[in-house]
């Protein structure tokens, strides 16, 4: 019996191990980790930093609190809260499979406070991501 | 000894009173890297990828004669040039012009174009070629047709054999709406190379960058006072940014946009529309952009209620000799532009429009600061790099 246990939990920890690594998000320079109510997304612009009245683009990478890597749609938007105002674009959202994502169409057209929003639906559980973004002249 | 300290007391105070002297060091950090982003100027010449005509010396010589050439329009009456008077910095000084029908929007001036993303008070073309397109067809204005610029083209043996010299094609040969893009892409080819020289603003600019005292104390004490609004408590900086001044986008300022007993511009929002249908677009067949780069904001542009009453933010560069302003011409002077910021009136804003546009509430001086530091922005053409080739004698003697 004790030896069944010790099965047990070795297997579980593997499937979780290959589930971990299904979805990895690991720390790096070049991307910004944010953590939502049931979502992680990592988050890196091209080119870096972006620039007023230049376009950019947005690459995601999301993994469920499961691990699993995000297969549901995005709508994605960015703001200026103290204007009250978005941008003149709107993004496009290209999937590019094992919970990557490519957006592209961005362009801030005044310097200050900016907020990336990002809403991901899948199955039942809606989420909405925010990324505040200072960018300066 | 009281006498003498009431003395030095009233000398202090009215030391503290004096207005700021306007030296370099009285800006704040943040407002000297607002101050550098202005800069710098020139811009680096860069090839509109969206047009095969871009920097070729063949091009740019065709297109230059094409600006002053009357034929192309309806009863040969109207060269481009005739509007973007050189002599006036290529506007025409007048609020509204008139061609066959009444023009609603103000010339702007056809200087510094090189490297703009939308063009027309609405952004109703998203290159220059198009652009040059839009008055020779209007009905308002040139009034011409694209069998019209086929024909000027190809019945005259000079402009002929410079189009054949541009782009390697008889124009005998072509269509008339091929041999139209190609001539409005020569028009566009030769407008980018009106580039301003150096302002007063840029030498101080360029001094601030290398600490260069003596530059520095060579602008004018008013024209730093008013580039310290410009700057910083006036957040011009919001939309007219970066070495062109302009963000290059649009914004409602609450100039009135009626131009007739119930008829509107629609601005923004009737040019979005615009751009979509026009065959001359960036997503369109004669984009020479094979990369798809130029496509992005054509691809992404979001048309929204807020668009009403939005107008192309103007680049300031020159601005004090392109008077009057605004869309429609309606403010006379520079001054009066200064004028309608400080008294910005907040009830004419758009409900759903920029929210941190607010009254400058400035004061005499402040105007008269403001005004002068925008007078610095002038600067006549430079010597535009050309293509290092020469264009092809086409000269046609008569016997």
């Amino acid at each position: 019996m004790r030896h069944l246990v010790c099965v047990g939990i070795i297997a579980g920890l593997t499937l979780s191990g290959t589930s971990i690594l299904a979805c990895p998000i690991k720390p790096a320079s070049t991307h910004t980790i944010v953590t939502g109510k049931s979502h992680t997304l990592a988050f890196e612009t091209t080119p870096t930093p972006v620039e007023v009245g230049k376009t950019f683009s947005v690459s995601l990478k999301i993994c469920d609190e499961n691990g699993k890597a995000f297969s549901g749609t995005i709508k994605t938007s960015a703001t200026m809260p103290r204007h009250k105002h978005g941008m003149n674009y709107l993004p496009s959202v290209e999937a590019l499979g094992d919970g990557k994502f490519n957006l592209d169409g961005f362009l801030f057209h005044m310097p200050g406070h900016w907020q990336f929003v990002f809403d991901l639906r899948d199955t039942d559980k809606p989420d909405r991501i925010t990324i505040k973004h200072l960018l300066q002249q | 000894m009281k006498y003498l300290t009431g003395i030095f007391f009233a000398a202090l105070l009215a030391f503290l009173a004096l207005p700021t002297d306007g030296q370099a060091e009285d800006f704040s950090v943040a407002e000297r890297a607002t101050i550098l982003s202005l800069g710098p100027w020139p811009p680096p010449v860069i090839r509109d990828l969206s047009n095969r005509a871009s920097g070729n010396a063949e091009a740019i010589a065709l297109g230059k004669i094409l600006f002053f050439d009357r034929r192309l329009s309806k009863e040969d009456q109207t060269s481009c040039a005739d509007c973007h008077k050189p002599e006036l910095a290529f506007t025409d000084g007048m609020a509204l012009n008139e061609g066959y029908k009444k023009i609603t929007r103000h010339t702007p001036t056809v200087i510094n174009l090189r490297g703009r993303t939308w063009f027309g008070w609405g952004g109703e073309a998203d290159n220059l070629w198009a652009q040059s397109i839009r008055p020779l067809l209007s009905r308002s204005e040139m009034a011409g047709s694209p069998s019209r610029v086929r024909r000027v083209i190809t019945t005259d043996p000079s402009l002929s054999c410079r189009f054949k010299a541009a782009f390697g094609e008889d124009p005998a040969t072509l269509g008339k709406y091929d041999v139209l893009v190609l001539v409005a892409k020569a028009l566009a080819a030769w407008q980018e190379t009106l580039i301003t020289d150096k302002s007063a603003f840029d030498h101080f600019r360029d001094a601030l960058v290398t600490g260069d005292t003596r530059a520095m104390n060579a602008y004018p004490i008013a024209a730093k006072r008013g580039l310290k609004i410009f700057a910083g408590e006036g957040r011009c900086t919001f939309c007219h940014l970066g070495p062109d001044f302009s963000n290059g986008e649009f914004g409602n300022i609450g100039v009135p946009f009626f131009i007739a007993k119930g008829k509107v511009d629609p601005g923004r929002y009737g040019g979005i529309k615009i751009l979509k249908k026009s065959r001359y677009n960036l997503l369109g067949k004669f984009n020479d952009d094979k990369s798809g780069k130029t496509k992005v904001r054509t691809r992404h542009v979001l048309q929204q209620h807020r668009n009403w009453g939005e107008f192309k933010v103007p680049s300031l560069r020159n601005v004090a000799l392109t008077a009057p302003y605004m869309h429609n011409g309606s403010v006379t002077t520079l001054a009066d532009v200064v004028e309608f910021y400080s008294d910005l009136n907040e009830e004419r804003l758009h409900t759903d429009g920029e929210k941190i546009l607010r009254p400058l509430g400035l004061s005499d001086q402040g105007k008269a600061d403001l005004l002068t530091f925008l007078q610095t922005l002038s600067a006549p053409l430079s010597a535009t790099p050309m293509p290092s080739s020469e264009p092809s004698d086409c000269t046609v003697t008569k016997n």
